[in-house]
């Protein structure tokens, strides 16, 4: 479970990461300031306390504005949005970066080639970004796993419990806090050096194309 | 319970009963909690943090060049690596969990609540704090080293008078940073009831139906403030870095400085 929902969640926060880059480098001034705000607005909440209102007091808000109580079983999903609009935030900076890293000439060059400029985007300069933000988006990817661990505080039923939750309820049957904390701990760290791994490579291999392409 | 009520238990805590108060301390003391907790074990942790960060840069700072690390050199800087790269690996509701819970059934220890916070969050921040550090030092160029020397300077004022200042100065946007991350981060400390801004404010929306939309918000509110004034401040500050910081060290003061001149 803890892998699904940092999956989940990282996926998440990469579409939304993108829809916010897109606002950004858009030449709609609305657009732009919403990107700006929000960016502005999720890297400045801490997680816990976020999750925490969008599991625990937004239930009892809706139920109160619209008359109707929410549906039940919704809060694996409002957990998922939650880690994604904080990762999200912090994608859409990276992949602001990026972009912003590659030389303006590589636009002028393609308008030159009279290709027009979402084209040019697609074709030539998100490619390009990718390769130079591939550090930090694996590192912020790896970020999210781990902090799909804070879903602990969510009531969620047993089979959706990540592995952290899942020790503390078996130490909470067994009286025991030591083992269940270790092997969590354990899962975590191999968990983090495996997904490191493989995504440096991935990362790695990325980097090593700039070279031949700039 | 009106908004008075509410903030002042946000912002201090909830009271203590009267027949817990200790009438040697002060109560101000005794009920530490909510915002201000938060602000003590950030504070706490980042200044025990810096220390135990620059041990670990140090230990793992590669020797300068033409000197030989030694063998205990080479073994604390193992070590250093594998507590960094552990505690790096682990997330920190995972951390604060080992630290509250294990020193009891392992070694028979018993501390206060605050002082497990705080090491909890000073270990956390000690090692990213000796990432940014080593950073700090590798962005230093290595010939302000060899000039110090040549101009005399003792090892330690080479150091102090010469390194130390540059990197300040490039690392302060990513101290910022870290400061922003770890106030966040302590809100993690709700999960074993210690009673900082988070667990206050899930207290109250569980236990105060009516004022809990407030509360809620509230909260949000009151950790965006803080920790949106200080991003603000990291972004001037490397703004401030990148236009007159890099000129500085780019001057060609020294272009061809050797220890030893090879010819």
């Amino acid at each position: 479970m803890t892998l699904t929902i940092g999956v989940m969640s990282g996926l998440l926060a990469i579409v939304i990461g993108s829809v916010l880059l897109r606002c950004h480098i858009s030449t709609h001034r609305t657009l732009r300031g919403l990107a700006i705000g929000f960016v502005a607005l999720f890297r400045n909440l801490p997680l816990l306390p976020l999750l925490l209102f969008l599991t625990f007091a937004l239930p009892g808000i809706w139920q109160r504005v619209s008359g109707r109580p929410l549906i039940r079983g919704l809060e694996l999903y409002l957990l998922l949005l939650g880690l994604a609009l904080n990762t999200g935030a912090y994608l859409a900076e990276i992949f602001r970066a990026g972009v912003s890293a590659v030389p303006a000439q590589q636009f002028e060059a393609g308008r030159s080639l009279g290709l027009p400029p979402n084209r040019i985007r697609r074709r030539i300069i998100y490619p390009q970004a990718m390769r130079i933000i591939a550090p930090a988006l694996t590192s912020r990817l790896i970020h999210n796993m781990k902090n799909s661990t804070l879903a602990l505080i969510v009531p969620l039923p047993v089979q959706m419990m990540e592995v952290v939750g899942q020790a503390g309820r078996i130490a909470g049957q067994t009286f025991s806090w030591a083992e269940p904390l270790v092997f969590a701990a354990c899962v975590h760290l191999l968990l983090a050096l495996g997904l490191g791994r493989s995504l440096n490579r991935w990362a790695t291999r990325e980097q090593a194309r700039i070279e031949g392409t700039l | 319970m009106n908004l008075l009520h509410l903030l002042d238990a946000l912002l201090f805590g909830y009271p203590p009963a009267p027949e817990m108060v200790d009438p040697h301390f002060p109560v101000f003391l005794q009920r530490a909690g909510g915002l201000l907790l938060t602000f003590l074990v950030a504070v706490f942790s980042l200044t025990i943090g810096a220390a135990i960060g620059l041990v670990l840069a140090l230990c793992r700072r590669e020797p300068a060049e033409g000197l030989e690390g030694g063998i205990f050199k080479l073994a604390t800087g193992r070590v250093a690596a594998a507590l960094v790269e552990t505690i790096r690996g682990l997330p920190i509701a995972l951390l604060v969990l080992l630290v509250f819970y294990l020193p009891y059934p392992l070694l028979g220890l018993r501390l206060p609540t605050f002082v497990l916070a705080v090491a909890a969050f000073s270990l956390y921040a000690g090692v990213y704090l000796s990432e940014i550090m080593r950073a700090g030092f590798r962005s230093v160029d290595s010939r302000f080293r060899s000039v110090g020397q040549v101009l005399g300077l003792s090892p330690w004022q080479v150091f102090l008078r010469i390194e130390l200042p540059l990197v300040c100065r490039n690392m302060l946007p990513d101290l910022i940073n870290l400061t922003v991350t770890v106030f966040k981060d302590t809100s993690t400390l709700a999960v074993v009831a210690v009673p900082e801004l988070a667990y206050v404010g899930r207290q109250m929306v569980m236990s105060e139906p009516a004022s809990y939309e407030l509360a809620s918000l509230l909260v949000l509110v009151l950790y965006w403030l803080p920790s949106f004034a200080l991003s603000v401040f990291a972004f001037r500050a490397e703004r401030w870095r990148t236009s007159f910081g890099e000129v500085r060290s780019r001057i060609p003061v020294f272009p061809d400085v050797r220890l030893v001149d090879p010819g």
